[in-house]
């Protein structure tokens, strides 16, 4: 049986409201049992929905009412969220554009970019009633074990290593990669080959543990390089001028290779 | 959110504690122009207490960065959680600070 929470802001309401609309969407979240992630995630992206409700469909603060609803379910937090200014329409909202400079920075549209990476599910319409608001968000159970399997390491021959991180290097995910080389430096193995073939996203974080690691090996007469960057991802490195930095291959093959040869000429 | 400033020799160094959305992001933003009017350009923002921030103060901290670097400062950042890390990187703004690991870095950097 579904449980159904609700809560409605009334009246003159503005940004002194959000503590207590995200301590609400907090409270839900963990009623549904959410993991700590999950329920940061849901705070977050109800904060960000009724700041752009006050900012952009009423205009200003205190002149209209926000209906948040919460449907929960173990595993699963369903908020819905009802205004009643001007419709929306979320296709009018462009994307922040990601990695430009300073200059062109347009700070507009990160609060409905940050809800829909927050929340697993985010639509709109716009009814009788007004603006509807659908988040959905589950909790990510498979968390621990995947985590483990997000770092492969295979030696190759020569004693290389070859090490395959997965899915997006950021904040969250870069600490098992740094673990992961760690481990290799603390043995010795100096000869290590990032394979990115399945890194689909690198933040500032992930760039850094590549670094600190590269500077380490090469520190010890070893060396890291890297293979088969996808597009999206190369062009991060080329914006922050890491192609200068790094060896980068476009294949395992031809990177194992090549290393085989500075290894050999070293050793 | 509890806000404090020091004044040290490199730099205007501005730790915050507690939370940072929509009801108290302005505040912080006052605080960082009232002394970026006072002359302070080289500013560091101590993160370490902050275990939430929404783009409210995401927007603060990029509008005080915009003022600084025209005149030939610049704002970094430090120590922030992994909570705040991760929502920079959501917002595609991680490129655009520059993020220390300790206060010590981050002041000596200037």
């Amino acid at each position: 049986m579904q449980e159904i929470r609700q809560l409605t802001v009334l009246g003159r309401h503005g940004y002194d409201s959000i503590p207590t609309i995200t301590h609400f969407a907090a409270e839900a979240a963990r009623a549904a049992l959410l993991d700590k992630d999950a329920i940061f995630h849901c705070q977050m992206a109800v904060d960000e929905a009724c700041t752009n409700i006050i900012e952009h469909a009423y205009g200003e603060e205190n002149v209209g009412e926000i209906e948040i609803t919460c449907f929960i379910e173990p595993g699963t937090c369903t908020f819905q969220i009802i205004d009643h200014g001007k419709p929306f329409d979320p296709d009018s909202v462009p994307a922040p554009k990601m990695g430009v400079s300073l200059q062109d920075i347009r700070p507009g549209g990160i609060g409905l970019h940050l809800m829909r990476h927050l929340m697993d599910e985010v639509t709109f319409e716009f009814t009788s009633q007004g603006n509807k608001l659908t988040m959905k968000k589950s909790s990510s159970h498979q968390d621990e074990p995947t985590q483990s399997r997000n770092v492969q390491v295979h030696q190759k021959q020569q004693d290389i290593q070859v090490v395959q991180p997965h899915g997006r290097l950021d904040a969250t995910t870069a600490p098992e990669l740094e673990k992961a080389l760690i481990d290799l430096l603390e043995q010795e193995k100096l000869w290590i080959l990032v394979d990115m073939t399945h890194v689909t996203y690198i933040s500032s974080r992930g760039l850094k543990t590549l670094v600190a690691a590269w500077r380490r090996a090469g520190s010890r007469g070893g060396r890291l390089t890297l293979c088969t960057i996808a597009s999206q991802v190369l062009s991060i490195f080329e914006t922050v001028g890491f192609t200068q930095i790094f060896d980068i291959y476009p294949s395992q093959d031809k990177a194992l290779t090549t290393m085989a040869t500075q290894k050999a000429s070293k050793d | 959110m509890e806000i404090t400033v020091t004044d040290m020799n490199r730099a205007t160094l501005v730790k915050i504690a507690g939370r940072i959305d929509s009801s108290n992001a302005k505040e912080m933003g006052d605080t960082l122009n009232n002394h970026i009017n006072q002359g302070a350009r080289n500013i560091v923002v101590d993160l370490e207490k902050v275990d939430y921030m929404s783009s409210g103060g995401l927007r603060e901290l990029v509008a005080a960065l915009k003022r600084v670097k025209k005149d030939g400062g610049d704002l970094r950042l430090c120590s922030p959680s992994q909570r705040v890390q991760e929502v920079l990187e959501l917002a595609g703004l991680d490129s655009l600070f520059q993020v220390f690991d300790t206060q010590v870095l981050a002041v000596g950097s200037f």
